[in-house]
């Protein structure tokens, strides 16, 4: 057990310690409205330099699982995702907590968390090297075609009107190519405004998309009302028959965070969509999504925690830190004199050890935590309005505020949150926009970097091993969604015929 | 009218006037915390070392004054430069930066500053920079490279971590230029991408700063700025200048502020983040890092910043990127 003796019991103590206080903060930030993962490890960053190595990474670590986990809560409880990347889970979340049980959501989502934490490590402390590896043999031609995997994925969300859905997602690729073009350096669509030359700030489209448009439907019904249930429903348990029908569910959503998680600049919003989607095609009841399925719920819970350790795998193995969040642990481990890269493994595998034990470790200490903390926040929703909307629309504005600084960040939100109300009513996609607007960058960049490199041979995107793979799982999924919406028109032609 | 409102406005600036006498005085700065804005994400290289820095200079203010590192990202460093431009030139608000928010951004004509609107108060290092290639590229030396590439034209593709028209990729458009070869260049935006690129076989190469002595897999064939990092892996490497090219031009990294701020407070702060260099937690990131400390005075800093802003405009026009 050489591994166990990498960690003396002083060490354990302040290890636990230093999960502990990320996963309070993590999962705090991530479940006010608005206040996200970046900010989270950006007010524990300086308290880390005053911890040891191990302990400041795990302190990090432990802040990136619980957000991920905390963007749940409040998307559950209030309608409103924390964050962008609990904006999957939103609809049947809160459907369930509403019309069934806030307690069961809860737990389908805390089990799927956890499930996920522990998956995303395990494929971080086996295949940390040969995944890493796989994921750079994807290049641009995939990237773009994933990109479009994506887009399929907003088909799966039971659009009440097709033809709104389709504009949402062209809206949504629209407001992604605000900002500095890559390839010419020219600004579009910014209007002169300095604070949209990197793109519309995502913390505050997420705000404005969710919480301020769900702020504008509370403020219009009785603001003194509120919902009513027995303690036993407040209680987050799963039975065992609940957890075997979720299973299927947490593994899908699993293996897609952990693929998505491996591939740089791809991020957690984009998992969770493309998890739901996919767990929605492999489930028994797939009528049930969108109106409170627990599996809704599970999969991209799943696959949002499942990014954490898979977004880990190409930084530890390779040194390339893959997302934002990444690149800020990134400045810890400088901090304390450590390269990241291949050489960590070779020259400091007690220490590697010891933060795999960590990472482990945070997702069982996430698991006690959720159950305890998690009862306190579903109060939430046995609040009045009066006090509820209040507390979110400042939690919402100091959010938005300090991801960037910039005053103009907060105007767009407010601009976007009356839009987005008017649109919900009139039955426009909220989740259709968000996906588009994040693929957009990643489908535009691909694809016009494909074609530089090809040099404007568009056979590039099909003459490559891996894209064929794509393409392929393409068709399929077009030629099975015709197929089965052809059959139900001839039944339902058949069952009119008979009338 | 004199309401109570005026009145404390008149009797405050009685007062202020009557402080100016003093204020002037070296002594009585700083009399509140400095705000060290660093126009990146937290984490990123430059946000590391002004971390440190700013806690490292502490010590050495008057009053063990404090320095508080706010990051201001966007717009490729615009957005934080310009709040360092727009604030009060008293001293308290001055900026970190890398030279690109200063000497390549204000040439596209976006920015409301200009490199002349300020000076320099500590020059911190310079950012090395290479043409890199794959480990297992089949080149062993430069020759063979250059050789490779001037018989097969446009077939040597390279990214820049800076993005179109930043200054790595100036510099390496400007070397391929003086070596007289046809390299093709794609766009990346940071190092991450690019290296996974590299790494990957996408593209063939990248100006960057090297990574090999931390086990990067992206070998420099030839540096194209004056400084190398510290580490004997890259003592075979060339400088542009040993192979008669001449294409090089240094990347600084260092604190500046308005030009306005009075010279004894710009006095203040240099000795301040001077001690702060030689501070063990900046030394050892210094040696983590394999940055040379600069030991550049302000007035050759404010040459460097003069003539890489001319040296960037040049390279701007020549590659057709401004008017």
């Amino acid at each position: 057990m050489d591994i166990l003796a990498s960690f003396e019991l002083a060490s354990i103590g302040s290890a636990l310690f230093a999960i502990g206080l990320g996963l309070f903060v993590g999962m705090l930030c991530g479940a006010l409205p608005g206040l996200g993962l970046i900010i989270a490890v950006t007010l524990l960053l300086p308290l880390s330099y005053t911890m040891g190595p191990v302990e400041s990474i795990l302190l990090l670590l432990a802040c990136y699982q619980g957000a991920e986990y905390g963007g749940s809560i409040s998307a559950i409880v209030l309608g409103i995702p924390g964050t962008a990347m609990a904006a999957p889970l939103v609809t049947d979340g809160f459907a369930m907590a509403k019309t069934e049980s806030p307690g069961k959501a809860l737990g389908f989502s805390l089990y799927g968390s956890t499930f996920g934490g522990i998956f995303g490590g395990i494929v971080l402390i086996f295949f940390a090297e040969p995944v890493a590896r796989f994921a750079l043999k994807l290049a641009d031609p995939e990237f773009f075609l994933l990109g479009v995997v994506g887009l399929l994925a907003v088909a799966a969300f039971g659009a009440v009107d097709f033809i709104k859905a389709m504009i949402s997602v062209a809206l949504g690729l629209l407001c992604g190519m605000v900002g500095i073009d890559l390839f010419s350096g020219v600004p579009r669509m910014t209007m002169g405004v300095l604070a949209l030359y990197d793109g519309m700030n995502i913390a505050a489209v997420a705000v404005g998309l969710f919480a301020f448009s769900e702020i504008f439907v509370m403020i219009s019904a009785p603001m003194n009302s509120s919902h009513t249930f027995t303690k036993g429903d407040m209680r987050i348990r799963l039975t065992l028959k609940e957890m075997v029908y979720a299973f299927k569910a947490m593994v899908t959503g699993s293996v897609v965070g952990s693929f998505i998680g491996a591939l740089p600049g791809v991020g957690s919003t984009v998992s969770g969509y493309l998890a739901y989607s996919g767990a929605k095609a492999a489930s028994s009841k797939p009528e049930k999504f969108g109106k409170g399925s627990g599996e809704g719920i599970a999969a991209p819970d799943a696959a949002n925690n499942a990014t954490v350790g898979a977004a880990l795998l190409p930084f530890l193995a390779l040194g390339i830190p893959g997302s934002a969040s990444i690149a800020i642990i990134a400045g810890a481990f400088i901090i304390h004199g450590i390269q990241p890269g291949p050489q960590l493994m070779r020259n400091n595998p007690d220490m590697i050890q010891a933060i795999f034990i960590g990472f482990m470790a945070t997702t069982v200490v996430m698991f006690f935590m959720g159950k305890a903390l998690t009862t306190v926040f579903a109060r939430a929703l046995v609040t009045p309005n009066a006090f509820l909307v209040p507390a979110i629309l400042i939690s919402s504005i100091i959010g938005v505020y300090s991801s960037r600084g910039q005053m103009f960040d907060l105007w767009l939100a407010l601009g976007l949150g009356i839009i987005t109300y008017v649109m919900r009513r009139l039955d426009y996609s909220p989740a259709g926009f968000l996906i588009a607007m994040v693929l957009a960058p990643i489908i535009e960049t691909s694809f016009r970097r494909a074609l530089v490199i090809s040099q404007g041979d568009y056979s590039i995107f099909i003459t490559r091993g891996y894209s064929q793979a794509i393409a392929a799982i393409i068709l399929a999924t077009l030629a099975y969604a015709i197929f089965r919406s052809v059959r139900r028109l001839r039944q339902q032609r058949a069952a009119t015929s008979e009338s | 009218m004199i309401t109570r409102r005026t009145l404390g406005k008149t009797a405050f600036a009685g007062i202020a006037l009557a402080m100016t006498g003093t204020s002037a005085r070296a002594q009585d700065f700083p009399t509140k915390p400095i705000r060290l804005i660093v126009p990146f994400a937290p984490g990123g290289l430059t946000d590391t070392f002004a971390r440190a820095m700013a806690r490292a200079a502490e010590n050495h203010l008057p009053d063990n004054q404090s320095v508080v590192v706010i990051n201001k990202p966007g717009a490729g460093g615009v957005i934080g430069v310009t709040e360092a431009y727009s604030a009060e030139p008293d001293g308290y608000t001055i900026a970190f930066v890398i030279s690109s928010p200063i000497v390549t951004q204000p040439h596209y004509g976006k920015s409301v500053y200009k490199a002349s609107d300020f000076q320099p108060i500590r020059h911190v290092y310079d950012i090395p920079c290479a043409i890199t290639v794959h480990t297992d590229a089949e080149w062993q030396n430069v020759d063979e490279w250059i050789a490779w590439m001037k018989a097969n034209p446009g077939k040597f593709t390279y990214g820049s971590s800076s993005g179109p028209g930043g200054v790595t990729h100036l510099l390496a458009a400007k070397f391929f230029e003086a070596a007289g070869v046809d390299a093709r260049y794609v766009p990346f935006q940071g190092s991450a991408p690019l290296n996974a690129a590299i790494m990957g076989g996408q593209v063939s190469g990248g100006s960057m700063m090297p990574t090999q002595h931390s086990g990067g897999e992206a070998r420099p064939m030839v540096f194209v700025t004056p400084t190398k990092p510290d580490d004997p892996i890259y003592d075979d490497v060339p400088f542009a200048s040993d192979l008669g090219i001449d294409a090089m031009a240094s990347v600084f990294s260092g604190i500046i502020g308005h030009k306005d701020i009075p010279a004894d407070r710009i006095a203040i702060l240099n000795d301040a983040f001077t001690a702060a260099m030689s501070d063990p937690a900046v030394q050892e990131l210094f040696a983590t890092r394999k940055l040379v400390p600069s030991t550049t005075d302000n007035a050759e800093f404010a040459k460097i910043i003069m003539r890489e802003n001319e040296f960037n405009g040049e390279m701007l026009k020549r590659l057709g990127l401004i008017d």
